[in-house]
């Protein structure tokens, strides 16, 4: 009952920003001078060979009617949402005629494992970190952490993951330095292979950890640090409630709310700097893809690869906003 | 105004190394116009030297000075940051002050849109875009198109904080006694935004200049220029790693390391400055 | 007998910002002594100065607040403790919700929010006592909340379900449920209705009968003083003015100041113009010289700004800083 006044406006926003984004990514290409089929044409003419002009005509229509090019632009619009709703992310060009969709699916799981791992793990550590801060300001470890993730944190992904990578498999090769898995191992739930991943995993993982913990633990640390400030806070140390209890219970609990709301809006953002961290060191996920289609101009799987963005991380605010009202019994009950 | 910075800095020392340091910057980026060679073409000088009095940083595979490249391609980045910054606060203040004064549908269309910027990723958009334009991102067509989606964060921020002086004591009497909007904004409230822009400001410029590296050393823009991303492109594609060539991979990886540091610290520290706990204190001495 | 000693006590918020350092001297020299088993008020204006002073009585001590100098004792049956040099941690804590409990200002918002009430409860009796059968607790609790009129139902309830007036109640309960032996209440009735009020002060008055406890009361509001207090002391820019049994303040107060209070107050069938003090408090930052009332005194003269009178006898049990007064004698 409750559930409808918080659910339902939250599932409107989402429809919308689903909208907005996808008739976004519509409109760009289609605003922009370069018309793909053209550019499509050119670089196969521009190899050299001799093409029957009819073929080529052909070969125009065909590439409009895959890109959805084909007719007005309203009738684009009716044919691309068409087209999304049975899941069709047109073919890839580089891999005719593999449709986009299938190889997203094969990227998808390493960028998920990364991106899972190194949120949970950064996340965590940096909540937990920030409300020992607000906890015991006066620690120097605490500090030292401060400015440590203060100097950290507003380097972009590719300049840290392109520093890891020459310092930890350059340098010093201790860790491979590209791929998921080394060539040729054998794929399977045997402990080599599982050790194979890990250190294939470890770098990409660090350097997103290393930037996303800063973030986490100076917003952990501002927001508990109002959350010290709360009348219940000083009313519960007023009645000489352990230390211990007071942190959690009532610091880190009530300041955990405004972390994950945090955690709802960076999603856009981190997921994005996934996808650097994995092109810097080919691991193989949606970020190599992404890159391999700029490599070979193919279009059509930038533009399946954006959509598919979209509505990965849309939905993944989703599923946080829907646990909100788990933790905030204010928003449980009227 | 002098006053307040003069504080900063002789206390804060973030603010002292941060402002050195950007002005440090500035200059090279002013001196770079005077540079020697002209940094859009090959071979100008030997290839693959190492430091040397009369090439003080080395040079490239590609037969460029690195010394005087790192400069331009500073002052490049710098001019691309500014734009984007410039094009994406313009949009963030007018939208912003817009929403958070007309408030009501207005407040909620605006900020629905908003919203979405914020949430969808940016990073395969603007890859997107880039690669569809590739040949044609000039500096300033790309600094435009960052600008153009660099927005919505602050826009936000904006708003929320002129919703928040909207409610103050002091709006409310302005108002009763009959001030004129725009003379409220300006005068009231302009002072408390002011600050919170160029904080915010600094912030994006930081976004930009990452989101150019990083769409240059996919190869996303114009090549020829040097920028901080273009050098590490070129860098890598030489396979300067490898051949162990660190004069040319780490120059500008540390130079955007530490213009992007030292715009941190300016903007931490005048985001403290502006945290209104430490601010009533001082209004009060005032 | 005197259950609180309060020596000299100054406490000031200091804070260094870009080398600038800012002291708010929000207690300045105060002495005064509490007696058992009475009701005692501390009034003043806003900024006076009169919540540090009950923080820094409780031993609330967080910075930016700091005591410079003072001494501040209690005086229990069986032990005579000295609050300012106790540890934090391990000593101040048994001390608190057991011998002294505290009820904070802006009482809406005491509750832990995410706990729901019998969580709450169940946190500050648990911190004191051990008791490890559930029951045994409830039972103890239940006769409590039926002594103060409440409910059992809420205590299921989180602290948004319930009204103003309940959760000021429910606060009541959680600081007296240890039946401790002094408690320090800043503004219990602000922000609430006038009905409410009436039964929280109903409720206050029942608690105090029967755990016999001494309380110390800080509001704006002199109503509730006149109705609640039998001592009231008047807090002016960190200095306490005027201290005297309640009914001798009323009806013969002595410095000007808390003449210009009484007279702000309305009267029943009164229908002349009240009068209000001119001026505002001085900051805290920038006391004025001498007294500190002396800008908005009507009667000042050239001694008050330059001298800072101290508290004198004027009466039984009745204390005045005042040049008036020493003039009179």
């Amino acid at each position: 009952m409750v559930f409808k006044k918080y659910f339902i406006p939250r599932f409107i926003q989402y429809l919308t920003v689903l909208f907005i984004g996808i008739t976004l990514v519509f409109i760009i290409p289609r605003l922009l001078p370069s018309d793909p089929v053209e550019h499509q044409l050119n670089r196969m003419t521009a190899q050299g060979q001799y093409l029957d002009p009819a073929a080529v005509e052909e070969m125009r229509e065909t590439l409009q009617e895959l890109y959805g090019l084909k007719g007005g632009l309203f009738q684009q619009y009716i044919t691309y949402w068409k087209r999304l709703f049975t899941g069709n992310l047109g073919p890839s060009f580089t891999q005719f005629p593999t449709p986009v969709i299938e190889l997203i699916k094969i990227s998808l799981p390493w960028t998920l494992g990364l991106l899972l791992v190194s949120l949970m793990l950064s996340w965590l550590i940096g909540t937990i970190l920030g409300g020992i801060k607000v906890s015991f300001p006066n620690s120097i470890l605490t500090k030292l952490i401060e400015v440590l993730a203060m100097g950290i944190r507003p380097i972009p992904y590719y300049i840290m993951a392109l520093v890891l990578l020459i310092i930890f498999a350059f340098i010093f090769p201790v860790f491979p330095m590209a791929g998921g898995y080394s060539m040729g191992a054998k794929i399977g739930f045997n402990l080599n292979f599982i050790l194979d991943l890990f250190r294939h995993a470890f770098l990409p993982i660090l350097s997103m950890v290393v930037l996303e913990i800063g973030g986490w633990f100076l917003q952990m640390r501002n927001v508990a640090s109002n959350v010290v400030e709360e009348d219940y806070v000083v009313y519960a140390e007023a009645s000489g409630l352990p230390k211990l209890k007071i942190i959690f219970r009532y610091i880190m609990r009530n300041a955990i709310i405004p972390q994950i709301t945090g955690l709802a809006l960076n999603i856009g953002f981190i997921f994005g700097g996934a996808l650097i961290t994995e092109i810097v060191f080919s691991y193989p996920g949606i970020g190599t893809l992404l890159y391999s289609a700029i490599l070979a101009g193919d279009y059509n799987l930038i533009l399946g690869i954006n959509i598919f963005s979209i509505v990965g991380v849309s939905t993944a605010m989703l599923i946080i906003d829907l646990i909100y009202p788990l933790l905030d019994p204010r928003v449980r009950y009227q | 105004m002098l006053r307040v910075f003069k504080r900063l800095f002789s206390y804060d020392k973030r603010f002292m190394f941060g402002f050195s340091i950007l002005t440090l910057f500035i200059m090279i980026a002013l001196i770079s116009m005077f540079s020697p060679y002209n940094m859009k073409a090959w071979n100008t000088v030997p290839r693959d030297m190492t430091w040397s009095w009369k090439y003080p940083l080395g040079t490239n595979s590609m037969g460029q000075d690195l010394f005087w490249q790192a400069m331009v391609a500073i002052k490049n980045s710098l001019l691309l940051g500014l734009i984007a910054a410039l094009i994406s606060r313009i949009i963030a203040i007018i939208l912003g002050l817009l929403a958070g004064y007309k408030g009501g549908l207005f407040d909620r269309i605006v900020m629905t849109i908003n919203d979405s910027f914020i949430i969808i990723p940016l990073f395969p958009v603007l890859i997107l875009i880039a690669s569809i334009l590739r040949t044609s991102l000039s500096i300033a067509v790309l600094g435009i198109i960052i600008g153009l989606f660099g927005w919505a964060w602050d826009a936000r921020l904006f708003r929320s904080q002129i919703l928040s002086l909207k409610e103050r004591e002091f709006t409310k009497t302005a108002v009763l006694s009959g001030m004129k909007t725009y003379k409220i904004i300006t005068s009231e409230h302009l002072p408390y935004i002011i600050p919170l822009i160029m904080a915010a400001t600094i912030n994006n410029v930081i976004w930009v200049i990452g989101m150019e590296v990083t769409l240059s050393m996919l190869g996303l823009s114009n090549l020829n220029t040097p920028t901080m991303g273009t050098m590490i492109y070129w860098a890598l594609q030489y396979q300067a790693i490898f051949l162990e060539k660190w004069n040319w991979i780490l120059t500008p990886i540390i130079s955007c390391i530490v213009l992007i540091l030292a715009l941190y610290m300016l903007s931490t520290s005048i985001s403290e400055y502006l945290d209104p706990r430490t601010r009533l204190q001082m209004i009060k001495e005032e | 007998m005197s259950i609180i000693d309060v020596k000299e006590l100054k406490a000031y918020y200091s804070t260094e910002k870009y080398g600038r350092i800012y002291r708010v001297r929000a207690v300045d020299g105060v002495s005064f002594q509490v007696h058992k088993n009475e009701i005692f008020g501390i009034a003043g204006e806003s900024g006076c100065g009169k919540s540090t002073l009950l923080k820094a009585v409780s031993g609330l001590i967080k910075p930016p607040l700091e005591i410079m100098e003072g001494e501040v004792v209690y005086n229990f049956d069986d032990i005579r403790l000295d609050i300012l040099s106790l540890k934090e941690d391990k000593q101040r804590r048994k001390v608190r919700g057991v011998r002294i409990s505290h009820v904070p200002q802006g009482s809406m918002s005491v509750l832990n929010p995410v706990r729901r009430i019998k969580k709450s409860f169940h946190d500050i009796v648990d911190a004191h006592l051990k008791i490890e059968d559930r029951t045994l607790f409830d039972d103890m609790v239940k006769k409590h909340l039926d002594a103060l009129g409440l409910d059992w139902s809420v205590m299921h309830a989180f602290p948004h379900q319930l009204s103003g007036g309940m959760r000021q109640r429910i606060t009541i309960a959680l600081a007296t449920i240890l039946k401790p032996d002094i408690i320090f209440a800043d503004e219990p009735t602000t922000a609430l209705d006038v009905v409410v009020q009436r039964g929280v002060v109903q409720l206050i008055k029942k608690i105090k009968k029967e755990q016999q406890n001494t309380l110390i009361m800080v509001t704006h509001d002199l109503a509730i003083h006149a109705n609640l207090c039998d001592r009231l002391a008047i807090m002016y820019a960190g200095k306490i003015v005027e201290e005297a049994d309640v009914d001798i303040m009323f009806n013969q107060p002595k410095h000007p100041y808390t003449l210009m209070l009484l007279k702000s107050l309305p009267k029943l069938g009164d229908k002349s113009n009240r009068v209000s003090a001119p001026g505002a408090p001085p900051s805290l930052i920038h006391v004025p010289s001498g007294c500190r009332f002396h800008p908005r005194c009507p009667e000042a003269m050239e001694r008050c700004r330059k001298e800072n009178p101290e508290l004198i006898e004027a009466g039984k049990g009745h204390r005045v800083a005042c040049f008036l007064e020493e003039g009179s004698k």
